[in-house]
């Protein structure tokens, strides 16, 4: 692969974008990404085509011609960031060059098309933690309450608070060991839901809705055109709220969305 | 806070709490646990703030109403604190001990927050604390999050 070649090309087809000429632009990363997939063999030719494609996905995502839709240009969009994940996941040296710029496309992506809220044959999934966070679901974290009968000092076994023999504090060290407290005859009272749990990450972080209740915000021409197009419920709340995304990482992306990490295009 | 002058007895009548006037004299600082229904409780989460006090004060009694104690873990972010009975010779040492184990609770809320400052359940947590000084007959009563309460310890209590 002659890899000065390669980048005079991208760079052309950078230029080419820049001025607004998509079809010269096209037809540029046409030619370079088979030039480069004739040769595929080591590390670098795979990182070099896997990232070109990201990039001219990433383009033509933006680029529509009059056959294109908004859902293929999501999927070139989403295949762009799959390409970036997959160099990004390759080892360590593309997992520090390319986090900043994976976790940009998807803010990105996520402010220009929303995302796909996944769908079961009678349920959505809510796996976005802002979108949780924003809805009453993310003020609430679970709490276990317990009542122990006897606590135990793990330094001498004496109970701890009654038996006034041990002298010992939990957290202390005593003989290189650190004290604990060794809970015994533990009775489960109840579990709460509750805006102040003990553990803040003891929250709720997935939930599954009828669609009934979704369906029921479309009229039902919405609807019936979303199931003819075969197309995705999409959140749009980052970006009818001007939210920046900054949590969502390229591995959440996926996740949230419920999306295969392969590429497809 | 809320600092009122109060007479012992009555305020451990109040309580439902039987002792002598020796063991009360006897003893530098008395823990009367939280009643609970028929039960009186100790907070797991102070457990270990009450031995240090126990090792550190050395007299110290756990008076309670009927013939034991157990331990409670409600309330993740909340801590009520048994009532203390506390010696005016041994009150810097009890409050130095409550107020260290309250900074350590901010930092590990400060801890919480930098890790994930956008979860709306990271809280500071918030303190109820009760305690009498024997010798002054004030009773005082503390209720916020753990800088207000170190605030009111240290400005109205410790500095007066």
């Amino acid at each position: 692969m002659n890899t000065s070649k390669i980048t005079r090309m991208t760079e052309k087809a950078r230029i080419l974008v820049k001025n607004d000429k998509f079809y010269d632009a096209e037809k540029e990363y046409q030619k370079i990404i088979s030039l480069i997939d004739n040769e595929k063999n080591t590390e670098e030719q795979k990182v070099a085509l896997w990232t070109t494609k990201a990039e001219y996905l990433w383009f033509r995502a933006s680029y529509l011609t009059k056959y294109d839709t908004e859902e293929i240009s999501r999927q070139r969009a989403i295949n762009a960031i799959r390409y970036i994940y997959k160099t990004y996941e390759m080892n360590e040296k593309y997992n520090k060059q390319l986090k900043k710029k994976g976790n940009n496309l998807v803010q990105n992506y996520i402010k220009v098309y929303g995302c796909i809220i996944p769908e079961t044959e009678t349920h959505v999934d809510i796996k976005c933690p802002i979108r949780i966070r924003n809805t009453g679901l993310g003020k609430f974290g679970f709490s276990t309450a317990f009542h122990y009968n006897k606590l135990i000092c793990s330094t001498c076994g004496k109970e701890i608070l009654k038996d006034i023999d041990c002298k010992h504090v939990p957290g202390r060290e005593y003989d290189g060991q650190i004290c604990t407290i060794i809970a015994k005859d533990i009775e489960v009272d109840h579990i709460a839901l509750t805006t102040k749990p003990k553990d803040p990450n003891a929250r709720i972080t997935f939930s599954s809705m009828p669609k009934k209740e979704i369906y029921d915000e479309f009229s039902e021409e919405e609807i019936k055109f979303k199931q003819e197009n075969n197309l995705p419920l999409v959140c749009n709340m980052c970006k009818n709220q001007n939210i920046t995304p900054t949590e969502i990482d390229m591995a959440q992306f996926f996740f949230i969305q419920g999306l295969d990490k392969e590429p497809n295009m | 806070m809320e600092i009122r002058e109060v007479n012992l007895k009555e305020l451990l009548e109040q309580e439902d709490i039987r002792i002598s006037e020796k063991e009360i004299n006897e003893n530098n600082v008395i823990i009367i646990p939280k009643k609970m229904g028929e039960k009186d409780y100790i907070n797991f989460h102070l457990v270990s703030l009450i031995k240090e006090i126990q090792v550190e004060v050395v007299k110290v009694k756990i008076v309670h109403r009927k013939e034991d104690y157990e331990y409670y873990d409600h309330r993740g972010g909340e801590y009520e604190f048994p009532l203390l009975i506390i010696d005016k010779i041994v009150l810097p040492i009890v409050l130095g001990l409550i107020t260290t184990w309250l900074y350590k609770q901010i930092e590990k809320y400060k801890k919480e927050l930098e890790e994930d400052s956008k979860n709306p359940l990271v809280h500071e947590p918030s303190i109820k604390m009760r305690f009498y000084i024997k010798n002054d007959e004030k009773y005082v009563e503390i209720e916020g999050t753990a800088t207000e309460a170190i605030k009111e310890i240290t400005e109205k209590i410790i500095n007066q």
